[in-house]
């Protein structure tokens, strides 16, 4: 049950233009501040104000919807304990995003000692999986729903012919909207190197789009 | 012909200061994101101007990126979210621990486990402490012990007569004894723990406690005892009818001082080496 401070702290400026980006910062960390003294609705609340990017980032890294609500889960567990240790001047966010990178790293390894050597993103019932978990109550029709999800799974075995650090690099740059120093905070790394990162991803990433508009267009 | 000159040399620098087309691939991903420096991103502008197939390639990066972008949004419905907050919650709920039912909120912050480890250093700290100085209290208690008995010899040794300065024949009427003094105490240091009795008559020697020393046994002033640095001394004492020998030994165990007195008023020291 989302609390009023979730609700503000989940709108964009473009949807609450009145609410300022300090008032945000202040009720986080509030919201913080609270967790951290034991209170656990405070703590559902900064579980809703902070899961779309935890999911999203977990889902973008590890291509899979149950791994990633694996992963999701792990992470807000990690927080909730290491709550504590977190230093107020430091940017939640960026320690948000570290510890799911560290989970999506140790959910890899894992799942690379389990199934070794088989494409994990090629595996069977992935996309069924995928397409289960969309709602066929929108309003977008059958057609568009599909092409959608077409294109999902496309970027998802494109991001998986990255290197994990590449993709690390690609997730935060291009699809978090994080600036290069902020991804090299997060990643530990120096701007350059993150830079270098995000140069080779694209280039592969543009590779396998040119790929498959030449492979569509010899289906076509 | 200068002029020319001039105009080529402008060419041909502006040809080299022109990017080619390999530098301006490596350049490309940066450029669509606007990562470059406000120079480079200009050069990179310049060449994709002029080059059409680099220009194409900017342009099939930038799809891709917005192709990434789009294709990259996940669709989860909100009952996923409820699902993983109620996962986690119910964890945090198990790995809490239950509270001490009624005295919890006035004892709990006491009972913390941080708290219970400082609380049990500082205890043992203390008692540490307490047997470290019971341990010195026992060791200066014997040393007043030992020391007490050193002033219980010295009391036991303060009645005996006093030592007579002027050596006297052994036969002569011992004379009174000095007044009895308030016992004091004494070092040890200079004084022999040991006096060797050698008579003529009984060649062998008897080592007797100085305590037990008879009052007619002369012994040498303890002046002179100090004056030649004795540290280990031997009296020897004659007990014959004429002559009362006495010796001395010095700390050099070459040197050996010894005192003939025949007569009470003719005393003949001699020094042997």
């Amino acid at each position: 049950m989302p609390c009023e401070i979730a609700q503000s702290l989940l709108m964009t400026d473009a949807h609450a233009p009145h609410i300022e980006t300090d008032e945000r910062q202040t009720g986080l960390a509030l919201l913080i501040a609270r967790a951290r003294a034991g209170d656990t609705a405070a703590f559902e609340d900064l579980m809703i104000a902070t899961q779309h990017k935890v999911v999203a980032t977990a889902w973008r890294m590890l291509g899979d919807r149950e791994d990633a609500r694996d992963a999701a889960q792990e992470v807000f567990l990690r927080v909730f304990k290491y709550l504590e240790r977190y230093d107020p001047a430091q940017d939640f966010h960026g320690w948000l995003y570290r510890i799911t990178l560290n989970v999506c790293h140790d959910a890899a390894r894992r799942r690379r000692k389990i199934d070794e050597g088989s494409d994990w993103f090629d595996a069977p019932g992935h996309d069924e999986r995928a397409a289960e978990g969309l709602q066929t109550t929108t309003q977008m029709d059958a057609e568009e729903l599909l092409l959608r999800e077409q294109q999902r799974a496309l970027v998802t075995r494109a991001l998986a012919t990255l290197s994990e650090k590449e993709r690390a690099a690609i997730v935060l740059r291009d699809l978090e909207g994080l600036s290069t120093e902020e991804v090299a905070r997060i990643l530990k790394s120096r701007p350059v190197t993150v830079r270098s990162q995000v140069s080779s991803a694209r280039a592969k990433l543009k590779l396998y789009c040119d790929r498959l508009l030449r492979k569509g267009a010899r289906h076509a | 012909m200068r002029k020319r000159l001039r105009r080529t040399f402008a060419q041909l620098s502006d040809t080299f200061k022109r990017m080619n087309c390999a530098h301006a691939a490596k350049l490309i991903p940066l450029h669509i994101a606007g990562e470059l420096t406000n120079k480079r991103a200009a050069a990179v502008a310049q060449h994709l101007r002029a080059c059409a197939h680099c220009r194409a390639q900017a342009r099939e990066y930038a799809a891709s990126r917005a192709w990434l972008r789009a294709g990259a949004q996940p669709a989860f419905e909100d009952h996923f979210y409820d699902e993983i907050r109620a996962n986690v919650l119910s964890q945090i709920r198990q790995t809490q621990r239950p509270a001490p039912p009624v005295a919890a909120p006035l004892f709990a912050p006491l009972f913390k486990r941080q708290r219970l480890y400082v609380a049990a250093s500082v205890a043992l700290l203390a008692l540490a402490g307490a047997l470290a100085w019971q341990i010195a209290s026992n060791h200066s208690g014997r040393k007043q012990t030992i020391i007490a008995n050193a002033n219980t010899a010295v009391e036991i040794a303060t009645p005996t007569p006093k030592v007579i300065k002027t050596p006297t024949p052994i036969n002569t009427p011992v004379p009174e004894l000095m007044p009895q003094r308030a016992p004091m105490f004494r070092r040890h240091v200079n004084q022999p723990q040991v006096v060797a009795v050698n008579s003529p008559q009984s060649r062998t020697p008897r080592a007797v406690n100085q305590l037990e020393r008879q009052p007619e046994q002369s012994l040498a002033p303890q002046q002179n005892v100090a004056q030649t640095n004795v540290t280990q001394q031997a009296i020897a004492a004659s007990s014959s009818a004429e002559v009362a020998r006495i010796e001395l030994q010095t700390a050099d165990p070459n040197i050996r001082i010894i005192w003939l007195a025949q007569q009470p008023t003719d005393v003949q020291p001699t020094k042997d080496k």
